[in-house]
């Protein structure tokens, strides 16, 4: 049941991602809400469901990118697997932390996907990039705390799946 | 902190492996996938419209009486357009040219744009379907707003002249100066590979020059806002505001060839 909803709610923010977050562009960067959600996932749902909510939300954010590989499909999982190897090392619990990890996966990100675009042969200026990498850890940063309120009553939300589990 | 069996290793290994082989078909099943997402993201599109409509009633309103005035203008200047157009076409009978044809257009509606900020592409509501291909050009009355990089069934995505991995070989309309323009993936444009003696100014237009044969020549692109010296020194540059505001792109025009 919480699986399920997740799963619709990670749809929703991805819709909206491709249309109304198009009107809170600064500087044409907006927030990355979808990968906001993937993050979430990673720190509350259990290693194997945070993997499967990384590579779906991978590939909701693939469907609407103009890419000749699945490159969200191939970072996602991968920060999926860092967050989780990192909150066995130290405890993220507090709000400014969630942001703190959101900042630093934008980055790695952004890193992430201009090397893969680079061996693809589509080079993107230094400029550019800078400006996206570091505008887009700083928005998706400050919407953390709303999209981690939104969903937090999801996340404490115990069902039956998670009693018996 | 992750003790490796061998039971663990192949699993982790077959996983891999399955995320590598979705990476690799996402573009493949992404049309279809697209086409599912074509009604909620049409939607959420149109309430935003319709709520924007809202928010920003007084705004369209003063710019709605600007538009009124700006048609009073435009329909004189088209009658005396449509004089010249026969007089065109008289000179040009007379004289046995070619005459070229007005462009054929699909009308389609601007539904979502991509999810990622490493790209600058508007997803349309028409497709292979209404007879729209890969590589068709994309305009509004106002000018050019990209290329058809993906056409599904009854979506496509078309990358705007904003993006930086779209080029378009234009020209500056007054001295027919020759160059190169691309986007930032931000609000403006930039028309490279000028030389040094290039007879650009600020406020010239910018047309397509026709030369690559990809965009049809003289669709017009942008203003000239600024020219500088490229880094180099070998070059210069100039900075374009583009005559289409590619970030609140509601419709567009796909020509077909």
């Amino acid at each position: 049941m919480k699986t399920t909803a997740y799963a619709a709610l990670m749809l929703a923010f991805c819709l909206l991602q491709a249309t109304w977050l198009n009107a809170l562009k600064i500087f044409s960067v907006k927030p990355d809400i979808l990968l906001i959600t993937m993050i979430i996932a990673a720190l509350n749902f259990k290693p194997g469901k945070a993997l499967g909510f990384s590579v779906y939300a991978g590939v909701l954010k693939d469907i609407l990118s103009p890419f000749p590989v699945g490159l969200h499909t191939l970072l996602f999982p991968l920060w999926s697997f860092f967050i989780i190897a990192l909150s066995k090392k130290i405890v993220v619990d507090s709000t400014l932390l969630y942001s703190v990890l959101a900042a630093i996966i934008v980055i790695l990100q952004s890193i992430g996907a201009r090397m893969t675009l680079a061996f693809l042969g589509e080079d993107m200026p230094s400029g550019i990039f800078l400006r996206i990498m570091i505008l887009g850890a700083l928005y998706t940063a400050l919407a953390m705390p709303i999209v981690w309120k939104l969903l937090k009553p999801l996340i404490e939300y115990r069902d039956a799946e998670d009693t018996i589990l | 902190m992750f003790r490796l069996n061998k039971k663990k290793l192949s699993t982790i290994g077959i996983s891999l492996s399955c995320v590598l082989l979705l990476a690799v078909i996402v573009p493949l099943i992404r049309p279809p996938l697209l086409n599912v997402l074509k009604l909620p993201l049409s939607f959420l599109q149109f309430v935003s419209d319709e709520v924007g409509g809202l928010i920003f009633y007084h705004r369209n309103m003063v710019q709605n009486e600007i538009l009124k005035k700006e048609i009073g203008i435009l329909g004189q200047k088209l009658i005396e357009y449509d004089d010249v157009v026969l007089e065109n076409a008289r000179l040009s009978a007379l004289f046995d040219f070619k005459q070229k044809t007005s462009y054929k257009v699909i009308a389609a509606r601007v539904v979502g744009s991509s999810a990622d900020d490493w790209s600058s592409v508007a997803i349309i509501n028409k497709g292979v379907y209404h007879g729209i291909k890969n590589g068709y050009v994309a305009v509004s009355y106002k000018g050019l707003i990209g290329r058809v990089i993906e056409a599904g069934s009854r979506t496509s995505k078309v990358m705007l002249i904003n993006d930086p991995n779209l080029s378009v070989s234009a020209a500056v309309q007054r001295s027919r100066q020759e160059g190169l323009v691309s986007g930032s993936l931000s609000g403006s444009l930039a028309m490279r590979y000028l030389p040094l003696e290039s007879d650009i100014a600020v406020s010239d237009t910018i047309i397509t020059s026709g030369l690559s044969q990809i965009y049809p020549k003289g669709i017009p692109i942008g203003k000239v806002v600024s020219v500088g010296y490229e880094f180099s020194g070998l070059s210069r540059y100039a900075l374009l505001k583009p005559f289409v505001e590619l970030s609140r792109l509601e419709e567009v025009l796909i020509i077909i060839p």
